[in-house]
């Protein structure tokens, strides 16, 4: 029985690890950072409150067009590199076994671009905040396989049109929100293929709305597998592969040529329970294919790093009402 | 759970202390044959013209664009609605990045605290031959 709950304990982290590996960047994709675990793929367990605190950077040096690297010539302005420090908190919480509900909001410290020629812009702020439903739909008696069902929202809680002090207004790609509302739907499948051994599978649709000044990101689809290999007590690796697909975006109705891309990233990670339900947790991504449309400047590396603690909500009145049984 | 919710504060404002402040930088060219207008703080409220050189550009260029006003205490304004602005004032830069291929209005509003004016330009960015 512990052994088991041990399995499903990894399965879930590993489901949850899903949403946190969603590109940040792009802001119109769900990035839950919950690492949910608990009563299914994804779910958190009856009357369980998780708190996760995150932090990402995410690193860019090279422009791509189409699956090779890009060289201007002759351009006096282009990007040297460019980065970003996004760090969050996400709280999940679960109505019941079955039914988890989690909301995530975050900060960009900072969402710089270098430029060859020395100029810089910078940007900072807070994010548009996600909401998720999860609920799952099928659990086989033998726990080896469980599926959830999920539908959310992003809210333009950050905000796009910032300025600098001087009042100059900073680009679209530094801004830390979108101004638009989105949508999303997919689902979350944990399968046990051995003993101790679990493979999570996830696919998620998301959907842009237009902000207020007429920009649309493109809609997105974002794939995941992902399994855990125990190595000691507590100590877990993470081997997860992520596919995305972005659609191109528009403004006014004009397709962006220079948007939309499809890529392939590896994510090694190490997960660490400790103490009284603690988990610290860190993920490396790594791009193994890309593909992109027209010309654009692309992610080198990201990594995420987590901390999360769940507590278990009137644990007290159990308690209370147990003591009453016994007595 | 307080703890918690402190301790996770604590774990974001340590990673966010050292982030740089919200801005832009363009290093200013010595051998930039156009010189900035001087601003004439003497004559009254006016924003008579703002220019762009050159009103053309390529994927990983730039231009630069001058606001000529008169008067005192003047702040500048600068609005684009998809692209890469840069500097302040009188005088500042837009990029062409891959991304916003196209025709571009920008925006610029001089105010003097009392009065307040808006000009606009027009730029077309090309791509990368």
């Amino acid at each position: 029985m512990i052994e088991q709950w041990r399995i499903l304990r990894l399965a879930f982290f590993l489901s949850a690890a899903v949403f946190f590996c969603h590109d940040v960047f792009a802001q119109c994709c769900s990035q839950s950072c919950s690492l949910t675990s608990g009563a299914g793929a994804g779910l958190l367990e009856n009357r369980h409150l998780e708190i996760t605190a995150f932090y990402k950077h995410s690193y860019s040096e090279n422009y791509y067009s189409g699956r090779k690297k890009y060289k201007f010539e002759n351009a006096p302005l282009t990007l040297d590199n460019s980065f970003y420090d996004y760090g969050g908190i996400s709280l999940g919480y679960g109505f019941t076994k079955n039914l988890t509900f989690e909301v995530q909001g975050g900060y960009f410290g900072n969402k710089t671009q270098n430029y060859e020629n020395g100029a810089w812009i910078v940007g900072n702020g807070f994010s548009d905040m996600g909401a998720t439903l999860k609920c799952n739909i099928y659990r086989s008696k033998d726990s080896v396989l469980s599926v959830t069902m999920q539908a959310g929202g992003k809210f333009p809680t950050g905000s796009y049109n910032d300025y600098t002090p001087e009042g100059v207004r900073l680009s679209h790609d530094v801004q830390s929100g979108t101004g638009a509302y989105s949508v999303s739907g997919g689902f979350l499948c944990s399968i046990k293929i051995k003993k101790k051994q679990s493979v999570t599978l996830s696919s998620v649709f998301e959907y842009c709305g237009i902000n207020p000044e007429e920009y649309q990101s493109g809609y997105s689809n974002v794939n995941l597998v992902s399994t855990g290999i125990k190595l000691l007590k507590g100590l877990s690796l993470i081997v997860m592969f992520k596919n995305e697909n972005y659609a191109s975006d528009y403004y006014y109705d004009l397709k962006q040529f220079s948007t939309g891309y499809s890529r392939l990233s590896a994510l090694p990670g190490i997960a660490f329970e400790f103490g009284n339900e603690w988990s610290l947790n860190a993920m490396y991504e790594q791009p193994l294919f890309r593909y992109f449309n027209g010309i654009q400047f692309v992610q080198q590396y990201g990594v995420t790093v987590s901390l999360s603690k769940k507590l278990e909500l009137k644990k007290k009145k159990h308690v209370e009402n147990d003591s009453q049984k016994q007595g | 759970m307080k703890k918690v919710l402190l301790l996770s504060a604590l774990f974001l404002l340590l990673i966010f202390a050292g982030c740089k402040k919200e801005g832009s930088y363009f290093p200013q060219s010595e051998n930039s044959a156009i010189v900035p207008p001087p601003v004439d703080t003497t004559s009254a409220f006016s924003f008579t013209k703002l220019e762009i050189f050159p009103d053309v550009i390529e994927v990983g260029d730039y231009a630069d664009v001058y606001a000529t006003a008169t008067g005192k205490n003047l702040t500048y304004t600068w609005y684009i609605g998809h692209g890469d602005l840069f500097g302040s004032g009188n005088h500042i830069q837009v990029g062409a990045a891959p991304c916003c291929v196209g025709g571009h209005q920008i925006k610029c509003t001089v105010s003097d605290g009392v009065h307040s004016e808006v000009r606009y330009v027009w730029i077309e960015i090309k791509n990368h031959d």
